[in-house]
């Protein structure tokens, strides 16, 4: 019993370090990750994981359509508790992350902003509360990219 | 140093506020060419941090890909008229600006 505890002790400290190195890095703006050229690795530079569940509790309202790419208008809610951090990519876009939110208690519910998408794409909006990272995405089509280039 | 604009609006909205922002700001990708066909430099706001009565409440960082001229709108919770919002925004050549309001 003494050993069992003993390991569950040294398996708390270890995961509280981590808990603590991921508080640090929230901190810092992951600035190599908005420069990103591929939707993995700036993913997994502000994710840490590439694993997320879908969820219903996340609601994303962008246009089906979208005459203009360089403007783009998506509106995100969220009912999940207490959303630590909430991410916005488009995976084929030249940079594909646009936006990592940092909330406290009193944020996290609501944004809306505007975006540019290089092409016909999804939008996945991530969030993660308590822990746990989850995603919703819904497909926007766009006639004419607004990426430039 | 061209001054940008800032325009910061609250809503009250329940017990808390929606703050919405209009930032005049060209948000270069990087990617487009000028006229001459010589690529027109990065040029991006980084980050925006809202603030109530000092405290610190939420930073929306941004990248190349949001649009230009942000339109954002964040939702606050527990925020009531007289109390003071303040947004902070810096973009990647160290251009800032700052603006307050007071919630009616």
């Amino acid at each position: 019993m003494q050993n069992l505890s003993a390991v569950a002790a040294t398996w708390v400290a270890g995961g509280s370090g981590i808990f603590y190195s991921m508080l640090a890095n929230a901190a810092s703006r992951p600035d190599a990750a908005f420069l990103a050229k591929d939707a993995d690795t700036a993913m997994m530079e502000v994710l840490g994981t590439r694993e997320a569940t879908a969820s219903d509790q996340i609601k994303l309202d962008a246009p089906l359509q979208a005459e203009n790419g360089a403007v783009v208008p998506i509106e995100v809610s969220t009912t999940l508790p207490s959303p630590e951090s909430v991410v916005v990519v488009v995976p084929n876009n030249p940079t594909p992350l646009l936006s990592v939110i940092e909330t406290t208690p009193r944020t996290g519910n609501y944004f809306r902003m505007r975006i540019k998408m290089a092409g016909t794409d999804n939008v996945m909006v991530y969030v993660k509360s308590e822990g746990q990272w989850y995603v919703t995405s819904q497909e926007v089509r766009v006639a004419i990219g607004g990426c430039g280039g | 140093m061209a001054k940008r604009r800032t325009r910061l609006k609250a809503e009250i909205m329940g017990s808390g506020i929606r703050a919405t922002c209009l930032i005049k700001h060209p948000m270069e990708t990087g990617n487009r060419l000028d006229s001459d066909g010589n690529k027109i430099p990065i040029h991006y706001i980084k980050y925006v941090k809202f603030s109530v009565n000092g405290e610190h409440v939420g930073t929306l960082n941004l990248g190349p890909g949001v649009s230009a001229d942000p339109y954002l709108s964040f939702d606050i919770a527990d925020v009531k008229v007289g109390d003071t919002l303040a947004l902070q925004w810096e973009d990647n050549k160290s251009e800032s600006d700052t603006v307050e309001r007071v919630v009616k």
